[in-house]
């Protein structure tokens, strides 16, 4: 029996259970993300997905599973981006970090746990995917952004800039205007963050100046609650590019302060 | 002349979230900064009635300044 044949049996009340979805990958010889693929194109929806259901239609979700994002960083920010992404069903993740996990990271980093310690960020990302969405398809690069891994970022649909070097945003900002991929930027100290969206714009020019500023030589302090909340801010746009859904950050930025309860827009 | 002065996340730690201040005429954007102990190069976005202003720009009379720091972390 051929993949839909074996769907439209599983899936008849239009949902197709997480067992189903394993044993039918196994005995198709397919990956799982064509099986998750195979049933949202039947309007067959994977249980994991059923709570997405009244806000996507099984072709955007199957839109997500399809789609391809450069993560540029894997620490704060990136950890609880990607953490998002991977139950959200973005299906191909392009995981970019050099570092390795150290103590200090334990206060906010999600892909940082006693077991993680001395290993690769990036690395950690994938064991992260295998425990929560093996149908996600991790591609771990244990490099700087820089022009050897720019190959790779030019099959993203959006890049998201979790980067901690003012430098390297300039860097990763010129690249996403050159190849016209959008950059879905945030930063974060303290209890601040920003969030912003660059597609035509020169949106990291506009916060950091033309001549990047001199990294700060002691790391900002950051809480884990406001890398949560800027990080879904950052999800939040993501999506939105993916699925073509209109956004007012579109070339805009939004300040957060989670101390006043204040998101504001500026532009 | 009267300046409405907007200050953004950390910098507004120990000072304040808006006030309305009064400088004297041909005051530039870096002398209310540094008038409120803020280094310079801690500065991000500066904006001028919503629209971005540099160091050197001359204030007038009624305009909202809004001082942004630098947020770099991830």
């Amino acid at each position: 029996m051929s993949l839909v044949s074996l769907l439209q049996e599983k899936g008849q009340d239009n949902i197709l259970h997480f067992c189903d979805s394993l044993a039918l990958a196994r005995q198709c010889k397919v990956e799982l993300l064509e099986v998750e693929q195979t049933a949202l194109q039947h309007n067959i929806w994977p249980e994991r997905y059923l709570r997405h259901r009244h806000i996507f239609s099984a072709a955007q979700q199957c839109q997500l599973l399809d789609s391809t994002v450069a993560l540029i960083g894997c620490g704060g920010l990136g950890g609880q981006v990607f953490e998002e992404l991977i139950r959200l069903g973005v299906g191909n993740i392009i995981a970019v970090d050099p570092d390795l996990f150290t103590p200090h990271n334990l206060n906010r980093q999600l892909l940082c746990t006693i077991e993680e310690l001395g290993r690769f960020k990036a690395q950690a990302a994938v064991r992260r995917a295998r425990a929560i969405n093996p149908a996600v398809h991790v591609t771990p690069l244990t490099k700087s952004f820089s022009s050897d891994i720019h190959e790779y970022l030019s099959q993203a649909a959006v890049v998201i800039d979790c980067l901690d070097s003012v430098g390297d945003r300039h860097e990763l900002a010129d690249f996403c205007r050159t190849e016209t991929i959008p950059l879905v930027h945030a930063a974060v100290e303290k209890w601040f963050g920003q969030v912003g969206v660059q597609q035509k714009s020169t949106l990291i020019t506009d916060l950091y100046g033309k001549i990047p500023k001199k990294d700060k030589s002691t790391s900002p302090s950051v809480l884990s609650c406001t890398v949560a909340a800027v990080a879904s801010l950052q999800v939040a746009e993501t999506i939105k590019l993916l699925l073509h859904l209109n956004s007012p950050l579109t070339d805009n930025w939004k300040s957060v302060d989670l101390l006043c309860c204040e998101i504001e827009e500026i532009g | 002349m009267q300046i409405t002065v907007k200050l953004f996340a950390f910098f507004r730690e120990g000072r304040f979230k808006v006030q309305e201040k009064e400088y004297p005429d041909g005051t530039t954007v870096s002398e209310v900064i540094t008038g409120l102990d803020i280094d310079l190069e801690e500065v991000g976005v500066l904006m001028i009635n919503s629209r971005h202003c540099r160091f050197d720009t001359l204030l007038q009379e009624g305009d909202k300044l809004a001082i942004f720091p630098v947020i770099g972390g991830g």
